[in-house]
């Protein structure tokens, strides 16, 4: 696609319409990695420079500078491209991003995000404004027509406006063969008889009976007369011949793809199952997780997607199931249950009979405070802390034996000093204590985020 | 008539089988609850299970039905 068409079709200068299909083009000539801020220089009348110093500098001051330019690169189809490398993977067109690089792509985005933005206050309004967004979005582009119709209506236009041209231009070339002595017509004749001449009789080559001197009939060395154009097979407009040929209309966008039936039924099932399983958590109908209820939909998906794929169709699931995939392993890792024990919480125990075996929280941050807790000689106290999603923090004494265990699933442990990073790490510490003091038993464990003892 | 009607049907979709296999794992990483699952306890069925799709695949494609129609 040339940078004419880029033009005419995207960017803030391009014809209201649709500003999905208005997006700016990722540049194919000016790129440093895939052309996203060569093309939004390129669509806004920006120097590139500064929108890549601007990428870096969001990058660097909190990691929102990735995040952008990773969905740049996922939402903006490059030079050439039908679709986006995001709407090549719904099966919407062709994208010059190979699907695997843009399933890398999607799962850096998600992890950035989920690095990005905690699960609290801040989360729940992006994620609504987003589907507001996405909602508007479609019925804007219902209410507008397609592409297509789009195109289509241009090109009505176009047809009328050259209609209502060839029919002055027609009124214009039978009013000047009106006025030639050669048309024939009986209004020349008139008008040539009847016209005023000095002389008292016609040329002596006007006269009836005079013959001919030249025959014009055959073929005498005087140039051909030019052919017409293509555009006016009968000849009628000889004096706009020298104009150039009206430019070619614009090809008709490809047919839109007929939704497949088994994505639409299995997405209805999907949201009835989801929907179903929420409203029994809520309910107090059964005890699943949250990984239960996006693995129930997934399955489903799978299931519709397997059906789907036996008959060439279905291919619009893999979008959906890629997105259920993702949140599907978020949850699990978390391992997030039931709807309660979410933000700040802090327990600090001072007797054995007030200390519990465990102490959980779902989301948010946790601090277990055992510096004030009793320890009688010879006894062993045992507890554990399980914050799923966020910070685990342990608070032991100086002088009390301390056996603890520090795992988590994805995320960072800082154990008595031992620290480690990663997915799936583990960390076991001993610190001796006096003799005049039991000793602790504690293990804690994140699903994602950190886990945290330390003296206190 | 038959000619048309077998080029009017539409193959089976590769990329399609091969993700509704990739989510029905991930699917069942979230049904056990362990994110592991499909590393340790599940690895031996998951070898298993794809040396049968494996056989299944040549067993399907070595039909003698289906090889005729390969021949026509």
């Amino acid at each position: 696609m040339s940078e004419t068409q880029h033009d005419r079709t995207a960017g803030p200068g391009a014809p209201s319409g649709d500003w999905w299909n208005r997006r700016p083009y990722r540049s194919t000539n000016d790129r440093k990695i895939a052309g996203v801020a060569g093309g939004l220089g390129r669509a806004f009348g920006v120097d590139p420079v500064l929108i890549r110093v601007g990428f870096v500098i969001a990058t660097i001051f909190g990691g929102f500078g990735l995040l952008l330019y990773v969905l740049g690169w996922l939402l903006l189809p490059a030079d050439g491209d039908q679709v986006s490398a995001a709407e090549s993977l719904l099966g919407r067109g062709r994208s010059s991003t190979p699907p695997a690089l843009a399933v890398g792509l999607s799962i850096v985005a998600v992890i950035a995000m989920f690095s990005m933005f905690s699960w609290g206050r801040p989360f729940w309004p992006l994620v609504i404004i987003g589907i507001v967004a996405i909602v508007v979005a479609r019925k804007r582009a219902a209410q507008g027509g397609c592409a297509g119709h789009r195109n289509q209506q241009q090109m009505d236009e176009w047809a009328k406006r050259m209609s209502q041209k060839g029919e002055s231009w027609g009124a214009a070339a039978e009013q000047w063969i009106a006025k030639q002595p050669w048309s024939g017509t009986g209004e020349n004749e008139r008008k040539s008889s009847t016209a005023d001449s000095p002389f008292e009789k016609p040329a002596f080559w006007d006269e009836e009976g005079a013959a001919p001197k030249v025959n014009l009939s055959k073929n005498s060395g005087i140039p051909a007369e030019p052919t017409p154009p293509a555009w006016d097979p009968l000849g009628v407009a000889p004096f706009a011949w020298d104009l150039p040929d009206p430019a070619p209309a614009p090809p008709a966008p490809p047919a839109p793809r007929q939704r497949s039936m088994v994505g639409r039924v299995t997405m209805g099932v999907v949201l009835l199952v989801a929907g179903l399983a929420t409203a029994g958590i809520f309910a107090g109908w059964w005890q699943l997780s949250w990984a239960g209820v996006a693995a129930t939909a997934l399955a489903v998906v799978a299931i519709g997607l397997l059906i789907g794929s036996l008959r060439g169709r279905g291919q619009s699931l893999i979008g959906p199931g890629i997105f259920l995939s993702l949140v599907t392993l978020a949850l699990t890792i978390t391992g997030i249950d039931g709807t309660s024990g979410y933000g700040q919480q802090t327990w600090a125990p001072t007797s054995q009979a007030s200390l519990q075996q465990e102490y959980v929280l779902n989301g948010g941050q946790g601090e277990l405070d055992l510096r004030n807790l009793a320890v009688p000689a010879g006894s062993t106290l045992a507890t554990e802390v399980e914050v799923r999603a966020g910070q685990a923090s342990v608070i032991v004494p100086d002088d009390v034996a301390v056996n603890v265990t520090c795992t988590t699933n994805a995320g960072e442990v800082d154990c008595l000093g031992s620290r480690e990073s990663g997915l799936r790490q583990e960390v076991t510490v001993h610190q001796p204590g006096s003799s005049d003091l039991g000793t602790i038993n504690l293990n804690v464990h994140v699903g994602a985020g950190q886990a945290e003892v330390r003296n206190g | 008539m038959a000619e048309q009607t077998r080029q009017d049907r539409r193959h089976v979709s590769v990329i399609g089988l091969l993700f509704s296999l990739i989510f029905l794992a991930v699917a069942s990483v979230g049904f056990t609850g362990d994110p592991w699952w499909l590393f340790t306890e599940a690895t031996k069925w998951v070898i298993a299970g794809l040396v049968a799709v494996v056989g299944v695949i040549l067993l399907f494609t070595a039909l003698p039905g289906r090889q005729r129609k390969n021949i026509n």
